[in-house]
């Protein structure tokens, strides 16, 4: 796609862990509004590019662009605030809270959360909220969670909190998703409504990075797919092109879900 | 230059004190992963221990081995029948520090309200100081001198060559992996809460000896001084805590020559403070705790 | 027997305020703060200093010779006002050290530290606040100005001083509570990096808690000080800021209501169950010692049998919440795609 405009592009970071190499180099760019998948065997070092585009952890060495901004070593919240959202391996849903309110605090906040205005601007923070809850309603429904929406968000099955994650992802509505094996352990159903909820993103014009083992699914879901093998980039292009590579066979040699 | 050695000989008599309380807390942290707030009182319960046995019973050897006892039975027991209970149910670390602390509060109490509050007296037999090259100790200083480095030998030796060594090891390193390797994770960590109360109760027996007399509180004072201890150190690293010990000891010491002595652990909370600013993963590196956000 | 009730409801008063702080800190920013007693003595030290009267009088109990007050005799309202500016700057600093890499246990111990380190410094510090004697003599609130009163009528003027601070103390952190600050709070309490990967700035977060909590604890120690009259070292240490923590658990956390339940029955109903027993000559530590150890029993169990308290926290409904609004309830339309 050389029209596109890349939207997110990792240029050579590394990243050492007091002497494990976790990343050696890895790349990769993201064209607007695509989806891109980012594969490899376990060890590969694919969770710890997650960490460091998100903001949680900064690369030692190496470029990492959000529509043309420089955010490599910048911290997560400002990532965050940048329009990057990602998820985690486990659903991480605030647990003591309910989910209405796991809602509430995925929407952007846009500067409502500061301690002065909770004394000197209530009525406006009244208001903002009954929208966001308005809001927050028709995603729940959505995702058949509406029903659920008092209840707390620790006590939801595993599958319920994995859509809840989407939910709020939908509730924020941001430019860049990460998504980190959103299908690990994930029974067969589930997986097509986790699928159901990608495409309602790209729907939105959202763009995905999307990281997962699941190949068939990586198939259906990516236009373009990078792999990564002991901490470094080594190639790109579909999954058909990717077949013919012997580096990535290699890579793959002793994985169970081969490339069959 | 008198002046500072003989703060720096005071020191070492410190550190001895401070490193093996220090090493007891660090085994009991890498395998909890919480410091227990009540470490300074099971050492006061040392102390009184001892200070018990010697209404009965006077006889150095005894007392040390009734507070060695009852301390290592007190810390097994606090880990059997609470910390693990809160542990098995996936209790966050902060509310088992509030455990600890808990039972910091009334382990303290309970001796206050047996034994009063008014400092009660160790009687030791009288030793007059000597010199030893550049230091001027006393033969009680050099044995407790003795006694810290012993412990810290055998220390080694379990940790590096025997099989509960290799298991506590393994335990603290990654508590999941043990388990599935077939090592009895529970075992091995109430056993290591067995052997750092047991050093706990050394370590108050023998502060009490070097002290003569002491209060319910002493304990929980010194606390402070073996958590910096373990930081700078490196804390659950054992023998970070040695070098934690012995730079805090000699630190706290010294400081004395030249401001009062009333703000000598004022010393050893600043270096504290300083290192978890600075080098939160202690001098003898374990795992560095990532907080990036 | 109304003196005794007047006397326990105003304690009662002013410790819902301290522990009203502590949940600030606690129940919302989910750190185990064990400073934030030293912020009530601080609280409470600045307001004896700033109250008492000049030195030099004829009686050296009165009117200590000059040097350690300041004698400014200011009026109590602008003293605690000062005392809480006190409280609150300190806290943003020993917060900027503390919670910029600190966490958890880490954390615990730097409070701690920093608890000893002011205890040193209040006691050992005679020119100002008199070392291990303490401030005593402290003025009470409002009292020439209403030409001295009798004993009864002063007691009701101040517990009605007391409840206008709590309403307003209540109201303020009620309204952070609701609002998305205090929703970002209780969040970052339930998973720090969730919040960051969802762009809330958890360092910043906290630290406005724990100024917020070191001002209420500044209004909470002034109170004290003028209450006792007198002020010294030993009323507090990390253990007394401890069983302030016993108030929150068995109350619930991050519940106000439940926090000054907690607070009624760990410093009012503990203490004074014991006050008609038997006095132990030669034991005067016996019963506060007892006291201790059963707000410890009393920790643990809540830990273990009720760990959310007695009053759990609230979480608004989200029907109600949305009562009187015009913005339907359900859509009304079906998204394409769903």
């Amino acid at each position: 796609m050389p029209d596109a405009e890349i939207f997110l592009e990792v240029t050579h970071v590394a990243k050492n862990f007091g002497g494990v190499r976790a990343v050696v180099d890895g790349w990769l760019s993201v064209p607007k509004g695509t989806t891109v998948g980012l594969i490899g065997p376990n060890g590969a070092g694919k969770s710890t590019m997650i960490e460091m585009i998100s903001g949680f952890l900064a690369p030692d060495s190496g470029k990492i662009i959000l529509a043309g901004e420089e955010i490599q070593g910048k911290p997560a919240h400002q990532v965050a605030e940048r329009g990057l959202i990602r998820t985690f391996q486990t659903p991480r849903e605030w647990r003591g809270l309910t989910v209405m309110e796991n809602m509430l605090l995925a929407a952007d906040q846009k500067g409502r959360d500061a301690a002065w205005r909770a004394i000197f601007a209530r009525r406006k923070l009244r208001a903002a909220e009954q929208l966001d809850r308005a809001r927050a309603r028709e995603l729940l429904e959505r995702f058949g969670l509406l029903a659920l929406r008092d209840e707390f968000a620790g006590s939801l099955s595993g599958g319920q909190k994995r859509l809840l994650e989407f939910a709020r992802i939908a509730m924020r509505s941001p430019r860049v998703v990460l998504l980190d094996e959103p299908c690990a352990g994930v029974n067969p159903v589930l997986q097509r409504n986790i699928e159901e909820a990608i495409v309602g993103l790209q729907q939105d014009g959202i763009t995905v990075l999307l990281v997962e083992h699941n190949l068939p699914f990586v198939e259906r879901a990516c236009q373009d797919i990078y792999v990564m093998a002991q901490g470094t980039t080594i190639a790109e292009g579909s999954l058909a092109e990717l077949r013919k590579v012997p580096a990535v066979i290699d890579a793959y040699l002793g994985e169970v879900e081969a490339i069959a | 230059m008198t002046a500072i050695t003989n703060a720096i000989g005071f020191g070492m008599v410190t550190a001895a004190i401070l490193a093996v309380a220090t090493v007891a807390v660090t085994l009991q942290y890498s395998v909890t992963q919480v410091p227990n707030f009540a470490q300074g009182d099971i050492m006061t319960l040392g102390a009184y221990a001892a200070y018990q046995t010697q209404v009965f019973a006077p006889n150095l050897l005894l007392e040390a081995v009734v507070a060695i006892v009852v301390c290592a039975l007190f810390s097994l027991g606090m880990n059997y029948s609470l910390i693990q209970w809160f542990q098995r149910r996936g209790t966050r670390n902060i509310i088992i520090l509030v455990v600890t602390a808990a039972v910091s509060l009334i382990l303290q109490n309970s001796i206050l309200a047996f034994y009063g509050g008014a400092p009660v007296e160790f009687k030791l037999p009288a030793t007059e100081p000597a010199d030893y090259g550049p230091f001027r100790w006393t033969s009680r200083d050099i044995w407790i001198m003795v006694c810290a480095v012993l412990v810290m030998l055998s220390v080694h030796v379990i940790l590096r060559y025997t099989k509960f060594g290799k298991s506590q090891r393994a335990v603290s390193d990654d508590p999941q992996l043990a388990r599935v390797s077939g090592i009895d994770a529970d075992r091995v960590i109430n056993l290591t809460w067995l052997w750092a109360g047991a050093m706990t109760g050394l370590a108050g027996f023998i502060l009490a000896a070097s002290i003569g007399a002491f209060d319910p509180s002493f304990g929980f004072g010194f606390l402070l001084v073996i958590l910096a201890a373990a930081v700078v150190g490196g804390i659950g690293q054992a023998y970070g805590a040695m070098l934690g010990a012995l730079l805090i000891g000699v630190a706290m010491e010294v400081s004395a020559v030249y401001i009062s002595s009333e703000y000598k652990q004022v010393v050893a909370f600043v270096i504290l403070i300083a290192v978890l600013l600075l080098r939160p993963s202690g001098l003898i590196a374990a795992r560095a705790k990532n907080v990036v956000y | 027997m109304i003196d005794y009730a007047i006397s326990l409801l105003t304690l009662a008063l002013i410790n819902a305020i301290i522990v009203i702080g502590l949940n600030v800190r606690w129940g919302w920013a989910g750190e185990f703060d064990l400073s934030y007693y030293a912020f009530v003595a601080i609280g409470a030290y600045t307001t004896a200093v700033l109250v008492g009267p000049p030195s030099g009088g004829p009686d050296p109990l009165v009117n200590p010779p000059d040097g350690w007050i300041l004698g400014l005799h200011w009026p109590f309202i602008p003293s605690a006002l000062i005392a809480m500016l006190v409280t609150g700057s300190l806290s943003a600093m020993l917060g900027a050290v503390a919670l910029r890499k600190l966490r958890g246990d880490y954390f615990a111990i730097t409070t701690v530290a920093f608890t000893f380190i002011v205890t040193l410094v209040f006691s050992q510090n005679f020119r100002l606040f008199n070392g291990f004697l303490g401030v005593f003599n402290i003025p009470q609130p409002f009292y020439d100005f209403l030409h001295q009163p009798d004993i009864f009528t002063y007691n009701l003027v101040f517990i009605g001083l007391c409840f206008v601070c709590l309403a307003i103390v209540y109201v303020v952190t009620e309204w952070l509570f609701k609002s998305p600050f205090g929703m970002t709070l209780r969040s970052i309490r339930e998973d720090e990096q969730a919040s960051a990967a969802y762009g809330r700035d958890v360092y910043i977060a906290k630290l406005k808690a724990f100024v917020i909590g070191g001002m209420v604890a500044g209004l909470g120690g002034s109170l004290f000080a003028v209450y006792l009259s007198s002020w010294n070292p030993s009323a507090w240490s990390p253990i007394e800021g401890f069983l302030i923590f016993a108030a929150i658990f068995l109350g619930g956390q991050g519940n106000v209501r439940g926090v000054i339940l907690g607070v009624v029955i760990v410093t009012i109903l503990i203490p004074e169950s014991t006050r008609w027993l038997p006095e132990f000559q030669r034991r005067p530590d016996l019963y506060p010692a007892l006291r201790n150890i059963a707000a410890g029993i009393l920790i643990l169990a809540v830990l273990r049998w009720r760990p959310q308290g007695i009053i759990p926290e609230r979480h608004l409904n989200d029907t109600r919440a949305s009562a009187g609004f015009r913005i339907p309830l359900l859509p009304q339309t079906r998204t394409p795609g769903a």
